[in-house]
């Protein structure tokens, strides 16, 4: 009960913040998207556009991008952000790159530009984007955000503790055995950049002890997100190591009683990152959709669906923390990547799970 | 037509039967051309996927040269992890395949040849289950069978008895998955009892013995060229499934091949060459059973079909019928209706269990252009691919069984190789062979639809097959006697003697095709987006309920098209009459 009320007023601190940062905003980038007519003429003079990515956040993209250009004829292939990925890469391994734009999680994004999949690329809306917007590498850039937060059942745990930090599991109560779920970082990004901060943040050791108290009080492995957002709101799994906003603000709005609460430690932010294909066969249309996806207008209609914007000025998603009020554990995701075999094998020695 | 049976499990006397198609020098040329031509069509849709497959598996490109790799051999073999998940595999699949075929056998025989109220109804109810996405189904059964909260567990967790019932188990697995498989034994097995002739029972009980007696000693052997294809593909099916033991099997650390082939594609970067390996496992035991179903058929006859005419005939289970009746009625219940109202129940909740109702989820349906879009594209990749793979499946099941031409076996066998498979991997052969063509239909709806018939054409055949050696080549002989050209006997013959098969098949193909998720994942765009593709990304940002409301969309489409076939065929049968 204690911690549901201390929850209730970090949202409600983080909601009056967001509220005023987004009048803050006003002022600074309120207008509609408008590009270059050249750009415009050229990409419609292309006519195409392939884009591949995460199955919430480019449908909506599309829709509207299809409603502005309806001249330009687009189409996608959404999924698993590594399973579309290695599809981007026997494409271009088979000399047929189909791919103009790949927006998805962020990890997929830096391992393509790393292997040299990608043009560099630098958005006109740079300018109007929050820091959270711009990677430090640059090359890309973000367009949405996530956050992964606790995430727990309030019914199923109301007369139970529920976690305040992440180091409330190295050593779990016992009533917390059985009710615990997590996904694979193998698979899932959003699991992997997750896992991949608690091992930079608390070290390996104190991390490691983390994920072991995790397993120790039964903590099972889902196939995904989504599995555990289901076996939440059933209360099956009442309690979630960690799950992410998309997967959860949906069943909330919909009076699911569920709860996710910031770590004291911190939350882990997760974005969605714009790369354009050093091979696009439509560049031009690339290009506009890229700009497009970080203009007002497209933002807004990320934060409405409960996504969080990475433009200035954009009123945050409702009935969420506000992402640049929200302490985050550090995460360096390039870092991360270099050393993604470490972090999986020090993950799958720590829970005992099998990651491939 | 009348048709009447002769002969049970006698030794062959085909081949004097089979002398009308002996080959003469000009039909000899026309045969080769034919079998050139299926070789070529078989290769593309069946064959090159999985060549695609193996050589993206076993080569690797060193120093610009491409040289042959067994890594990925040594990496499986010396995992024990891999063991255990092909240990696992061979466990879960026998175990479903056994259980299918008992449930698969015994509803055929109770509602095609006995006096069961109301057979046809419950008929049609056994057949539900495929046409419910396997991911849903199994979901279905989570949300009966799992620890704390399955509807199954509450009341016994009210009374103190904790959990009798874990769906996160071996048997739960081999539950759900021998239940989603059971349909199929049973269209195949009351295919070949309506082909019957119930002569041979008649006269075995006019020879004093039991009904019991005369159904394990006439019936059961008469069908068992059926049954043992059933039990066959009831195997492969479950070696080849991955949605259900992926739900099931991973939170407990029970991972079957196909888990380990699920992971392996969804890590960067995927060893192909693990994946080629597993599957070439899946391929192995596949190719096993059925070598195993050969041996046992080889040297013998079971046709029941001939020239004679015969109406099939109802046993009369007296006032046994109702007994029986409840008995199905509860299987059915437990296992149709049962998982199909959670479905219903899930679909019009706000959120699972909210215990509030609205019927926004279903509003959806036809609120959303996305669902509007899906659908056309479903009905049009399913109708497609299971007309052409019931077609194909035809074609190669009567070049196997009433021609002698040279390589026909190979045919056989290389159509049934793709059938054990996992769909994801052998989608990713697809996907790689048409990348490397260079007149290519990657991103259109033909490579979906190329695909599935590549991946399912074995399902027709099989159907097909099992109906065609039951009937006797000397009605296509007399027809071919009385002076019918090839095509008049094929149309006027041989064509309706298998017509129920042939339905059979379709509907068999199109229930698979209409909720086929990991086929069509690697190979679609937003241009050819599946309802199944759909389902499947609502799932991915948690929505059940929204699945719920689609997944009813789906079994709505798969029966309303199972209706709908067996209505056109009822009238046909009574014009015939």
């Amino acid at each position: 009960m204690g911690m549901k009320r201390a929850s209730f007023k970090v949202f409600q601190s983080l909601a009056v913040a967001g509220v005023l940062s987004a009048l803050g905003g006003l002022s600074t980038a309120q207008t509609a998207f408008a590009a270059d007519a050249t750009l415009v003429a050229a990409a419609e003079k292309e006519g195409q556009l392939v884009v591949y990515g995460d199955p919430f956040t480019v449908p909506l993209l599309l829709k509207a991008f299809g409603a502005k250009y309806p001249k330009i004829k687009v189409t996608s292939a959404t999924g698993d952000a590594w399973q579309i990925y290695n599809r981007f890469v026997a494409e271009n391994a088979a000399g047929k790159p189909l791919l103009d734009v790949m927006y998805q999680a962020e990890d997929t994004v830096i391992t393509a530009k790393t292997s040299g999949y990608l043009a560099d690329f630098a958005s006109d809306e740079a300018g109007s984007l929050s820091e959270l917007g711009l990677p430090p590498g640059g090359g890309y850039v973000r367009g949405n955000g996530n956050l992964i937060l606790f995430a727990y059942n309030h019914d199923s745990m109301a007369n139970k503790q529920v976690p305040k930090d992440w180091t409330d599991y190295i050593s779990p109560p016992a009533e917390w055995d059985g009710l615990g779920a997590m996904s694979n970082p193998g698979s899932s990004s959003a699991t992997f950049a997750t896992v991949a901060a608690i091992y930079q943040t608390f070290g390996p050791e104190k991390g490691g002890a983390i994920l072991k108290g995790f397993r120790s009080a039964k903590g099972e492995l889902n196939p995904s997100m989504g599995v555990m957002a289901t076996k939440l709101q059933t209360g099956e799994r009442p309690l979630d190591f960690f799950n992410i906003t998309t997967a959860i603000s949906g069943i909330i709005a919909k009076g699911a009683p569920v709860t996710m609460a910031v770590p004291v430690s911190g939350g882990v932010a997760q974005f969605n990152a714009i790369g354009l294909s050093k091979n696009a066969p439509h560049p031009n249309a690339a290009r506009l959709l890229a700009d497009f996806a970080l203009g007002h207008e497209m933002q807004t209609i990320f934060a409405e669906a409960g996504v969080y914007p990475v433009r200035n000025g954009v009123t945050p998603p409702k009935g969420l923390p506000v992402l640049a009020e929200v302490k985050l554990l550090s995460l360096d995701l390039e870092k991360a990547l270099k050393d993604r075999d470490t972090i999986l094998n020090w993950w799958a020695a720590s829970t005992g799970f099998s990651y491939r | 037509m009348m048709l009447s049976t002769s002969t049970i499990a006698q030794r062959s006397g085909a081949s004097r039967a089979r002398n009308v198609f002996a080959p003469t020098p000009s039909r000899v040329l026309v045969q080769r051309g034919w079998l050139t031509l299926f070789c070529v069509v078989l290769a593309v849709f069946a064959l090159m996927p999985l060549v695609a497959l193996v050589l993206r598996g076993f080569l690797e490109t060193q120093d610009g040269r491409t040289v042959l790799s067994f890594e990925a051999l040594h990496a499986v073999l010396k995992e024990s992890g891999y063991w255990m998940a092909t240990w696992n595999t061979v466990v879960i699949s026998l175990g479903a395949m056994m259980l299918a075929t008992a449930i698969g056998v015994v509803l055929a025989w109770c509602l095609v040849r006995t006096n069961v109220p109301f057979a046809r109804t419950l008929e049609q109810l056994a057949t539900l289950p495929i046409f419910i996405p396997p991911f849903i189904g199994a979901f279905a059964w989570v949300l009966i069978g799992a620890p704390r909260v399955g509807l199954f567990n509450l009341p016994a967790r009210g009374l103190g008895l904790g959990d009798p019932m874990d769906i996160y188990t071996y048997t739960g697995i081999i539950w759900t998955t021998g239940i989603y498989i059971a349909p199929y034994v049973m269209m195949i097995v009351a295919a070949a009892l309506r082909n019957m002739d119930p002569s041979l029972e008649e006269a075995a009980q006019v020879c004093g013995l039991s009904r019991l007696r005369t159904m394990l000693s006439v019936t059961l052997p008469v069908v068992a060229p059926s049954i043992l294809s059933g039990a066959v593909l009831a195997f492969v099916i479950s070696i080849g499934l991955f949605g259900t033991p992926v739900l099931l099997g991973m939170t407990k650390e029970i991972y079957l091949i196909t888990s380990r082939i699920y992971l392996e594609l969804q890590h960067f970067p995927p060893s192909f060459g693990i994946v080629a390996v597993l599957a070439i496992y899946l391929m192995f035991m596949s190719t096993l059973a059925n070598i195993l179903q050969s041996i046992a058929l080889r040297g013998r006859s079971f046709i029941t079909v001939t020239g004679k005419g015969f109406r099939p005939k109802i046993i009369e289970l007296t006032g046994g019928r109702y007994v029986v009746a409840a008995v199905i009625w509860f299987y059915l219940t437990l296992t149709v209706i049962g998982p199909i109202v959670i479905i219903t129940a899930a679909a019009f909740s706000t959120f699972t269990w909210s215990g509030r109702f609205t019927s926004a989820n279903v509003a959806y349906l036809w609120q959303s252009e996305d669902v509007r879009a899906t659908v056309v594209n479903s009905l049009l990749v399913t109708v497609i691919a299971a007309t052409a793979a019931t077609m194909l499946g035809l074609a190669v099941a009567w070049i196997t069984t009433r021609t002698r031409m040279w390589g026909r076996r190979l045919v056989e066998h290389v159509v049934l190789l793709p059938m054990s498979v996992p769909s994801l991997a052998f989608a990713l052969g697809v996907s790689f062979f048409w990348l490397w063509m260079p007149l290519s239909i990657y991103g259109t709806m033909w490579i979906i639809i190329v695909g599935l018939i590549g991946r399912y054409v074995s399902y027709s055949v099989r159907t097909i097959t099992s109906s065609l050696i039951q009937i006797h080549p000397e009605l296509e002989e007399s027809a071919r006697i009385s002076g019918f050209g090839w095509g008049n006997t094929m149309f006027r013959v041989t064509l309706p003697l298998v017509m129920p098969a042939i339905i059979s098949s379709w509907v068999m193909v199109y229930s698979i095709f209409i909720s086929e998720l990991s086929m069509v994942l690697p190979l679609y765009t937003a241009e050819t987006r599946t309802l199944s593709i759909l389902s499947f990304d609502t799932w991915a940002v948690g929505e059940f309920s929204m699945v719920a409301a689609l997944s009813l969309l789906q079994l709505v489409m798969g029966v309303g098209v199972m209706w709908t076939v067996t209505l056109i065929t009822k009238q046909r049968q009574v014009a015939a009459v």
